[in-house]
């Protein structure tokens, strides 16, 4: 996680765009109140607060135009903690907070409606509306506030004119806290109203005036408001910020953060060529030059076939663009090119193209023809042996002992490619330095299979010898572009380790595909070497995704047994873009109780992933999931590929 | 309703073969008719405002036969055509809508008041109020309003006069050439309406007119009360908002001998024979008023009575009456008759065969040998026999003996060539001797035994009887055309018969005869743009696109393989002639909803300047659309037409937006941009945009529709390609013809901004 920050920090300072202010909560806005206005699709925002008595990391992504979303975790100070009296700690919250634009500026004000702190114990819990204007360099909002957002001028909630269920927002947290309760927003005895002016001095600078009606937090070291005004003074250079704040006459804080739109940063490979290009072995060296690795040649008369793989383009008709430009370029007399994609020996995509039709890529036509005359394969020596040692640092975020915990590893991954489509995984690791003894407070409630409560204990062992983080192997194969397998044995993941198989049925050009996966699986030993301990359980899962093309949405189903043994569903809407940043959100429900389960009735998170071959070399896709708890129930196996997303970013259009 | 649900079945779909035709190509057969037809039936309202171009048609039209007495009375134009507002009016004149009226105040009070007469039939005097006059005679409305001044302003006398009548608005409707409503000279009468609606068609009945006034009543003229006895009290004025209605009949009597005016008349059931022969003026000096013969269709026989003078025609259904001369003399010797035979009379014996009668005779080389006519008396003079027999086919005339009263007529071979001439506006000048002769001919020739015959591109109407042959017909009349003898086909009444060169027929069977022209061996076409050797080519028949590809030598590098353009002059044609059919319609609504307008005062709900905007569209492309790349499909089957042109524009590495955006653009391709990218660059739609309707012409001319929507696969631009974003003609939506008449224009013009965008 921290190295994919440190990526996003360094693009940043690359990209130009228009100034943007975000709130306490991560919102586009002003200090602590919201404004109309939203991130552009596909941006996302990392911020930094330093308040009194709060601190909080808010990163918010926009998955679409005019909906942001952000998760943040906070860290109160002051409040007792009461299993150990006397124990005075800091509270840790997470929660997300959400915002949708209804209407967009025009010739009148933009409208938003917005939530805060939803699906934690909402400390923050606030809902709003709200208008925004912008005129040059003057911009201002008006808006109403629910919830904590409930001081200064208040008056009758007009919703209870509507309905008597908008009186209350009930006391305490049905399910333990932790569930979306669309029950309590906007609800309350009363109403408040907010707004908020900002004004640019300069390019970089900016003044706020704030009219905020948040109540204070409670805890002992609540600085007591004077007035409800909060000013601020923003520094913003590029897309980053720095603001000083004086708030409600009582006390300073602090944020920094930053702001990135993916969609204008993609990886623009140019194309390369080498001088005086004429036959096919030139054709592999230029291939090979832009990154896309030539398996084999064939060829009938007017038509060429060309089976490559390559794993540097997030999408395959860029990389099919330079395969027509090279073959164009060894001026080859074929009329017609197919090109195949191989992954893992597994075929994945075949299409067929006019030479001479170089830039109608994206309509693609599949083909089925298999020509006679093979002129080229590529052999290889195998083994082959990919090994790769680097630092890295693994961090464990509010914790009830901390806000942060981390350690530095020093992390060796290995690749043994015994064959295309037969493949041993590993990765070790050795902790140069970390904190995680410190962390020792058991969890609160768990599940009877204790499957991913005990995380704890893993950490602890990381300075204990060198943990086998994973080792696997992975045997893969397909039928006809529309049926895939994998087997597999050995460590999954740090808590895990089995065997099992993977098979999906995903035809090219299909908005759906499905599939199933059964693993048998032993809990490893927290010393993470080769032993494992009591628990076993067999795990089958049925999965299903349909793709929305215009908006490139992916819905998600996947229902079986999970790894505690609750049964149930995982549903999950993803979005991806084109340069292969991808935004989810997720829910479990399994046959678990409110009670075993702790907080919410089902799992929930959200995902993010980047692949950080945006920014480098690195040929992983990073990821990060969220999610408010980790808790035993709704727990799947982490593997180091799914089918899916193997084949999935040879299937984008 | 079945049009609606035809037409949504059709407008998304739409990607056949020429894509600015193939909205229209896809509308039903009746809804193309409407649109491509050149007078359209009572459908909007037509104003005159000239009839320069009907004087030369009157010419024409004195030369023409009237169908039934009375028909030229109203086909010839009048020339009271435009209202004529400064006549005097008559106190019968009967006060109208709009009017505008003058009332002299004199005595106590002295003055001019101008008045108009509002839209409810009112005016307002001074003083008095509103008086109603509407549908008052000026003589009514005089005494009714000198009442109501007396009361008002003692001691002053009042005179009421019309100072400008307003035009009426009636419609015609029926059996007219042009029905339809017209606002005429106030003064119209029932006849003179006619003529609005430029006359009559041929089944028209002027006896049984109907006037249908605005008030729900109506009434029955007999016109031929004008137009025989000169009784003008029928040929009443009509008033504003009346219907004229001319119903169709088929009651014609050819009334015929010994009468003053032979001609075909209309008749009732209720009329008596004697009303005939007054419609024919009576009957001449040596009519014998005991000889009248009537035929009347009995079934499907026409059969001849004797009829007496007061018999009521009741049932009878009337072909002809004729009134018998008291003068009959049978004659001894045959007349035989004709311009290429030895003519004049003959001695003959009774019983002998036309066969050796014929002998006696000598013919010319212009003998027309296919027909002749011998018309014989028989049932002892009662009955006239006639033969249509051919000189080429002696079996024809084998067995006939020649009768009494015996009349042979024979005909030229230049007679039936001129004849045909009648009829065809590039022959030479006929004199009007010829005329006279030909329209004799004309009526000596029965109808029925005509037969058309086409030798190439000409196309002639001959008699023909007994047995002939394509052959026969073609080595006779010859013309130097050449024939593609293996495609002759002869149609008869039982069915087609095809290769039928030489193969006989029997003329009563016969329909038409087809010798089709020897088709040329080769034609011209040419290519143009990114080819080897560009030009014109003459190159066989059946040649294809792709074999003229090869005959030019192959495409220059850096040609597109996608965007070739062929057109082709009939597609032109077409989309021609769809354009102004199109164009006719909507101007017509246009006109039209003005017209409503300003007749009911309010503001017309039609966009006029888009319709301005529309009307100047006249590029017509006649693209024929396909993939027509070298080696494909289409190429190697299209089959070249004589004058087809090619052109093989440079790679197209552009996209066009066009339409309803705010700056329509041609923008390069990026290979990452969406269609909404390049709506987007063009500045987005305007507000006039139908944006459910947007499509795409890909460089090779074919459409396809833009869509998007939830799970629904993603299409990309390709270079070449032209965005049409096309108007919301919502707004007309009422109008149906006018909405598939818009798009047909706009269809038309989009497809030329594609073609425009490719070739430069």
């Amino acid at each position: 996680m921290i190295r994919g920050l440190t990526y996003f920090l360094l693009i940043s300072f690359n990209v130009f765009a228009e100034s943007t202010t975000i709130n306490t909560h991560g919102q586009v806005g002003y200090i602590n109140t919201p404004s109309a206005f939203t991130l552009a699709e596909s941006s996302i925002s990392l911020n930094l607060y330093k308040g009194t008595p709060d601190n909080k990391l808010i990163v918010t992504g926009s998955p679409f135009d005019r909906f942001d979303a952000s998760i943040f975790y906070a860290e109160i100070n002051g409040i007792p903690y009461e299993p150990y009296p006397g124990y005075e700690q800091s509270y840790k919250d997470k929660g997300f907070n959400f915002k949708f634009n209804l209407k967009e500026l025009g010739d009148y004000p933009a409208i938003s409606i917005g939530a805060n702190d939803i699906g934690g114990t909402g400390i923050y819990s606030s809902e709003y509306i709200v208008l925004s204007e912008k005129r040059k360099n003057f911009e201002y909002s008006f808006g109403f506030g629910w919830g904590r957002y409930n001081d200064g001028i208040t008056f009758k909630n007009p919703l209870i004119k509507i309905s008597d269920r908008f009186k209350s927002r009930g006391e305490g947290y049905a399910d333990e806290g932790g569930s979306f309760e669309l029950g309590r927003y906007f609800s309350g005895e009363k109403t408040s109203i907010f707004g908020a002016i900002a004004y640019d001095l300069s390019d970089n600078f900016k003044v706020i005036l704030e009219y905020d009606p948040t109540l204070s937090i409670d805890s002992t070291e609540t600085i007591f408001p004077e007035n409800n005004l909060n000013i601020s003074f923003d520094y913003h250079f590029k897309n980053f910020y720095l603001r000083t704040a004086y708030e409600r006459g009582a006390y300073a804080s602090f944020q920094i953060g930053t702001y990135q739109n993916f969609i204008k940063y993609q990886k623009n490979k140019a194309y390369r060529t080498i001088q005086n290009p004429k036959n096919f072995d030139d054709l592999r060296k230029i291939l090979y030059e832009n990154d896309i690795g030539l398996k084999k040649i064939e060829k009938d008369q007017d038509t060429l076939s060309l089976t490559v793989r390559q794993t540097s383009y997030q999408n395959q008709f860029k990389a099919n663009k330079f395969i027509l430009q090279a073959v164009k370029e060894i001026q080859n007399n074929s009329d017609k090119l197919i090109i195949q994609h191989d992954v893992l020996d597994m075929e994945v995509l075949k299409t067929y193209h006019a030479v001479n039709d170089l830039e109608n890529i994206r309509n693609e036509k599949y083909s089925d023809e298999n020509l006679k005359n093979t002129i080229y394969i590529a052999n290889a020596n195998y083994p082959i042996i990919i090994n790769n040692v680097q630092p890295r640092v693994r961090t464990f975020l509010a914790a009830r002992e901390g806000f942060l915990f981390h350690s530095l590893l020093l992390e060796n991954d290995l690749e043994v490619i015994l064959k295309e489509n037969l493949i041993v995984l590993a990765n070790f690791k050795y902790s140069l330095a970390d904190n995680f003894d410190e962390l020792f407070i058991p969890p609160d409630d768990t599940y009877p299979a204790q499957v991913r409560s005990d995380t704890k204990k893993y950490l602890n062992n990381f300075d204990n010898g060198i943990p086998i983080g994973r080792l696997e192997l992975n045997y893969y194969k397909s039928w006809s572009r529309k049926n895939f397998l994998v087997l597999s044995a050995g460590l999954y993941e740090e808590m895990f380790g089995g065997f099992g198989a993977e098979y999906l049925y995903y035809p090219e050009g299909s908005l759906f595909g499905f599939g199933a996966e059964y693993f048998s699986l032993a809990k490893r030993d927290y010393k993470m070497n080769f032993d494992f301990l009591d628990y076993r359980n067999n795990i089958f899962r049925f999965n299903a995704f349909i793709k929305e093309p215009s908006t490139k949405i992916i819905f998600k189903l996947s229902a079986g047994e999970y790894l505690a043994g609750d049964k149930g569903y995982t549903f999950e809407v993803n979005r991806r873009f084109d340069n292969g940043v991808e935004f989810s959100a997720f829910f479990s429900k399994t046959n678990v109780s409110a009670e075993l389960f702790g907080e919410g009735l089902f799992d929930k998170g959200v995902k993010l992933k980047i692949p950080f071959n945006l920014f480098s070399s690195s040929k992983n896709l990073g990821y990060y999931v969220w999610r408010p708890l980790t808790k035993d129930p709704a727990a799947m196996l982490v593997r180091s590929n799914k089918l899916e997303d193997l084949i999935e970013r040879y299937r984008v259009n | 309703m079945r049009f609606f649900l035809a037409l949504l079945l059709f407008l998304p779909f739409s990607s056949s073969a020429q894509s600015s035709l193939e909205y229209f190509n896809s509308l039903p057969e009746e809804i193309q008719n409407q649109i491509t037809e050149s007078e359209r039936d009572f459908e909007t309202l037509q104003v005159e405002d000239s009839f320069n171009e009907e004087e030369e048609i009157n010419e024409e039209e004195e030369i023409v036969e009237e169908p039934f007495f009375g028909y030229n009375f109203f086909n010839k134009s009048s020339e009271t055509n435009a209202p004529v507002l400064d006549i005097p009016l008559q106190s019968d004149y009967i006060i109208s809508f709009n009017d505008e009226l003058e009332l002299l105040l004199t005595g106590n009070v002295n003055e001019l008041l101008r008045l108009r007469v509002d839209l409810s039939g009112n005016i307002l005097v001074p003083e008095v109020g509103s008086i109603a006059v509407l549908n008052l005679n000026l003589s009514q409305a005089n005494a009714k309003i000198s009442e109501l001044i007396n009361n008002s302003y003692v001691g002053t006398s009042s005179n009421l006069s019309v100072v400008k009548p307003s035009l009426k608005k009636i419609s015609i409707i029926g059996s007219v050439i042009k029905p339809g409503t017209y606002l005429v000279n106030p003064f119209i009468s029932i006849s003179e309406a006619i003529k609005y609606a430029d006359g009559l068609q041929d089944n028209a009945s002027i006896r049984n007119i109907q006037i249908l006034k605005a008030d729900g009543s109506s009434s029955t003229f007999d016109l031929y009360k004008f137009l025989v006895f000169g009784d003008r009290s029928i040929d009443i004025n009509l008033q504003n908002g009346d219907t004229v209605l001319i119903s169709a009949t088929s009651n014609y009597v050819e009334v015929g001998g010994e009468v003053l005016r032979p001609k075909k008349y209309e008749y009732l059931s209720t009329d008596t024979i004697s009303d005939l022969i007054s419609f024919a003026q009576g009957l001449t000096n040596q009519a014998n008023d005991e000889n009248i013969f009537v035929n009347a269709l009995d079934g499907s026989q026409i059969k001849s009575y004797s009829i007496a003078k007061d018999k009521i025609i009741g049932e009878l259904k009337l072909e002809g009456l004729n009134v018998g001369s008291t003068v009959s003399v049978s004659r001894r010797n045959v007349f035989v008759a004709g311009k290429s035979v030895t003519s004049g009379y003959f001695d003959y014996e009774e019983g002998e065969l036309v066969a050796d009668f014929l002998k006696k005779l000598s013919f010319s080389d212009d003998i027309y040998p296919f027909f002749f006519i011998v018309s014989q008396d028989s049932g002892a003079g009662l009955q006239t026999e006639y033969f249509n027999l051919s000189l080429a086919d002696p079996f024809s005339y084998e067995n006939i003996k020649l009768a009494q009263n015996v009349n042979i007529e024979f005909f030229s071979k230049s007679e039936i060539i001129k004849f045909n001439e009648l009829n065809d506006e590039n022959a030479p000048d006929i004199t009007e001797e010829e005329y006279k002769e030909l329209e004799e001919l004309k009526t000596t020739l029965p109808e029925d035994k005509t037969y058309v015959i086409s030798i190439g591109e000409k196309s002639l109407s001959i008699p023909l009887a007994g047995r002939v042959t394509a052959q026969s017909v073609y080595d006779y009349l010859g013309f130097n055309i050449e024939i593609d003898s293996l495609n002759v086909s002869v149609a008869t009444r039982e069915k087609i018969e095809l290769n039928a060169f030489s193969k006989p027929f029997i003329a009563d069977d016969l329909l038409s005869i087809t010798l089709p022209p020897r088709q040329n061996q080769t034609m011209t076409v040419s290519i143009s743009g990114n080819i080897i050797s560009p030009g014109t080519y003459v190159v066989p028949l059946r040649t294809t696109i792709d074999e003229l590809y090869e005959i030019a030598g192959g495409f220059m590098d850096g040609a597109s393989s996608k965007g070739i353009v062929l057109t082709r002059e009939a597609i032109k044609e077409l989309e021609r002639k769809a354009l102004e059919g199109a164009k006719r319609v909507v101007m017509d609504t246009v006109i039209s909803q003005q017209s409503n307008a300003l007749a009911l005062g309010s503001n017309s709900n039609v966009d006029l300047s888009s319709f301005a905007s529309l009307m100047s569209e006249n590029v017509v492309t006649g693209r024929v659309t396909g993939d027509f790349s070298p080696g494909s499909i289409s190429s190697k089957q299209t089959v070249l037409q004589d004058g087809d042109e090619i052109f093989i524009p440079s790679v197209i590495s552009t996209v066009t937006v066009t339409g309803e955006v705010l700056n329509p653009i041609t923008t390069g391709f990026e290979v990452d941009s969406t269609y909404d990218d390049y709506i987007e660059a063009a500045g987005g739609l305007t507000s006039f945009a139908d944006s459910g309707a947007i499509y795409i012409i890909r460089s090779n001319g074919t459409s396809v529709r833009y869509s998007r929507g939830f799970m629904v696969k993603n299409q990309y631009p390709e270079p070449g390609d032209t965005i049409v974003i096309p108007r919301d003609y919502d707004q007309i939506q009422g109008l149906p013809l006018v909405s598939v008449a818009t798009k047909i224009i706009s269809d038309i013009a989009f497809a030329a901004a594609s073609l425009n965008s490719i070739s430069n």
